[in-house]
């Protein structure tokens, strides 16, 4: 009985060994690829705009505070504002995986549904139902835009953790939308498709 | 297996031992043979003109090279570029104004081009940034690296704290596409093998051919910076090949044969930021893509790899452009100019005369990758009529010019991507490979004017 012991343990411990090495060998990354291979210019291009667009967003939802409009909207941009925070801070973790340089390719200049740097001027110099119209028009712009580009990556991206975030902040993005619904319905838009939020 | 009762434990723990040692060695990484990994304070620089010296407020304290202009310079001695491979060359940099570039170059200010570093504004003469590029040769060891300011902005452009140079790793970075250089070699080998067409007497010596191409559609896509996400872009008016739109590769682009421009084989794609007047879009009557030379010699000069694209200008630049600023719009036509917008930025031309600009892409090439992350860091302009350095691919000097059927107003006008110096162009390269080749040859390395079909 004893011997049999020792070679159960000699055999396990034999078997331990091998098993961490094959783990050692399968867990060591194939020669050439590496996390940020598996990032796509498409995936890179989504989050190095989604960067700029919730940093602008921010400033915006940031405002409300001091702004003495209606205090559901201000809820609501502060909800806005702290899942904004959240997904920067997730979408930078992202970029760094990736390994391409931050080169802010958007800097300085307004994209489409982007928070402008007149709409952020105008909105810090107004108050009450003024400062409402312009946050809730800008905000449903973002919302839209943020909601086009999060499908985009989701069916043509590569990396699987953009993937997923684009997926995370779609969601979001639609619940927040639905909440603004209700308390500032969208605007009809003309006939020629433009809204007052939209600009070519 | 034999057993030896007596030593089980021995046998077990040598066991042991030996396959976790091996395991150890599977996962220990190779050692690097003297990359470089050097970071060179700006302000330590051995010579210089031009260059003030500052606190900076950046972190780590200490002082940041101050007021540089186009044309200043900065040399710094026994830099040590390391071992040979692939060498990442990092600026921390800031800017309130301006665009430019940092072109460090090795033994002299005009020696071979080691990198150039792109710069534009960053929010504040001390709001700091790391801007990186990436080479793929390069002297090694101990260097004197210059340091030389270019930009078309008069005036200070950038501040620059440090510079760093890391060198190992010979896979490409992410965001920079690899040339197939099988597949080069091969494009090159049948470029090689062309006869030059002879030139009569009578012909214009200058080295240019073109493709004349009217507009062809509009979309808020860029297959180039947002590739894969329609809708994501400020608008485009494209020209050329009629399919070009976020999804557009090389193999897409190459297999639509419509296009707008004059010749049928060229299928590059070009674009431009949208013109607007008010709200209305005003659309160019047509853009003349001119493939020429800056070069004194232009002998050299090979065709664009397929697939290879750039850009050139600045989305990002919004700064005043009154009469006079480079690379602006102007008058073409009869009266030209005759006065300026409200904002001064734009000009208004005679009744007769039509708003036009002028583009002008980089000539070198660092005969290795398609694109690079931001674009340009694959390509450099020339200033000492040489491609050299990390640069030594002489490559047609593309420029866009482009018309509109409009004399503009004190109202002005503004771009998509915002002010006038906002304007920039993207190029994707699908040309026929023969057609390109045989331009290359007969009109820009003979120095003789052709017309779009190719002929003198």
């Amino acid at each position: 009985m004893q011997l049999r012991r020792h070679v159960l343990t000699l055999w396990s411990a034999c078997a331990v060994a091998m098993a961490l090495l094959a783990v050692g060998c399968t867990s060591q990354p194939a020669a050439g690829t590496s996390p940020a291979a598996a990032f796509s210019a498409t995936d890179t291009a989504w989050i190095q705009l989604m960067v700029p667009m919730n940093e602008r967003a921010q400033l915006l939802t940031d405002l409300a505070p001091s702004r003495e409009g209606d205090p559901a909207l201000t809820a609501l941009a502060a909800k806005t504002g702290s899942t904004l925070r959240q997904d920067l801070r997730r979408l930078h973790a992202l970029l760094e995986l990736s390994g391409v340089p931050d080169t802010r390719p958007h800097e300085g200049h307004t994209m489409p549904g982007m928070v402008s740097l007149d709409t952020l001027k105008s909105a810090g110099s107004a108050s009450g139902g003024a400062f409402d119209r312009i946050l809730a028009d800008a905000l449903r712009a973002h919302f839209t835009q943020t909601r086009m580009l999060c499908a985009s990556e989701r069916t043509q991206g590569k990396a699987g953790k953009a993937k997923e975030l684009a997926a995370a902040i779609a969601r979001s993005t639609a619940e927040q939308t639905s909440w603004l619904d209700t308390l500032r319905p969208a605007e009809p838009a003309r006939p020629d498709g433009t809204t007052a939020a939209t600009r070519p | 297996m034999r057993r030896q009762p007596a030593h089980p434990y021995t046998l077990l723990v040598g066991t042991l031992v030996v396959l976790l040692a091996a395991a150890l060695s599977l996962t220990a990484s190779p050692q690097q043979a003297r990359a470089a990994t050097v970071t060179v304070q700006a302000e330590s620089y051995a010579a210089q003109s031009g260059v003030a010296v500052e606190a900076t407020a950046d972190s780590g304290g200490g002082q940041n090279a101050a007021y540089l202009a186009d044309g200043d310079w900065m040399r710094f001695d026994n830099v040590d570029l390391g071992a040979a491979g692939r060498l990442t060359v990092s600026a921390r940099v800031a800017s309130a104004t301006g665009s430019g570039t940092v072109e460090l170059r090795t033994a002299s200010l005009n020696g071979p081009l080691l990198a150039v570093v792109q710069t534009s504004p960053t929010g504040g003469w001390q709001n700091w940034v790391t801007r990186t590029t990436d080479v793929t040769s390069h002297p090694t060891g101990p260097q004197t690296v210059f340091a030389v300011l270019r930009s078309a902005t008069p005036g200070d452009f950038v501040n620059i704290n440090w510079f760093s140079f890391v060198g190992g790793g010979d896979s490409p970075t992410a965001g920079w596409i690899p040339v197939d250089q099988a597949q080069w070699n091969a494009q090159l080998a049948q470029f090689r093998a062309m006869t030059p067409a002879a030139v009569p007497s009578g012909v214009v010596r200058v080295p240019e051919f073109n493709a004349t191409c009217a507009y062809s559609h509009s979309k808020p896509d860029d297959p180039i910076v947002l590739p894969g996400l329609p809708g994501a872009s400020h608008m485009h008016s494209f020209f050329g090949n009629k399919s070009t739109d976020a999804f557009s590769t090389t193999q897409s682009l190459l297999a639509n044969t419509p296009t707008s421009c004059t010749p049928a084989k060229d299928l590059s794609a070009y674009w431009i930021p949208t013109l607007y007047e008010g709200d209305r879009a005003v659309e160019a009557e047509g853009m003349i893509v001119y493939y020429g030379s800056r070069l004194p010699d232009p002998t050299a000069t090979v065709p664009f790899p397929q697939g290879f694209r750039m850009i050139a200008g600045d989305a990002k630049a919004q700064a005043p452009t009154p009469a006079g600023s480079p690379g602006q719009f102007w008058c073409a036509g009869e009266g030209g100019e005759i006065g300026r917008s409200a904002d001064g930025n734009w000009p208004v031309c005679a009744p007769k005369a039509h708003l036009t600009h002028q583009l002008v892409f980089p000539d070198c090439w660092d005969g290795k990758n398609l694109d690079s992350p931001d674009h340009k860091s694959h390509v450099a302009f020339t200033y000492d009529g040489k491609c050299s350095g990390a640069y030594p691919v002489a490559i047609p000097n593309l420029s866009f010019v482009v018309s509109y059927p409009t004399s503009g107003s004190t109202a002005g006008f503004r771009l998509a991507s915002g002010m006038a110096s906002s304007i920039h162009g993207d190029f994707f390269n699908a040309w026929d490979n023969a057609a390109l080749g045989q331009r290359v040859k007969d009109c820009i390395t003979q120095k003789a004017k052709c017309n779009s079909a190719g002929t003198f």
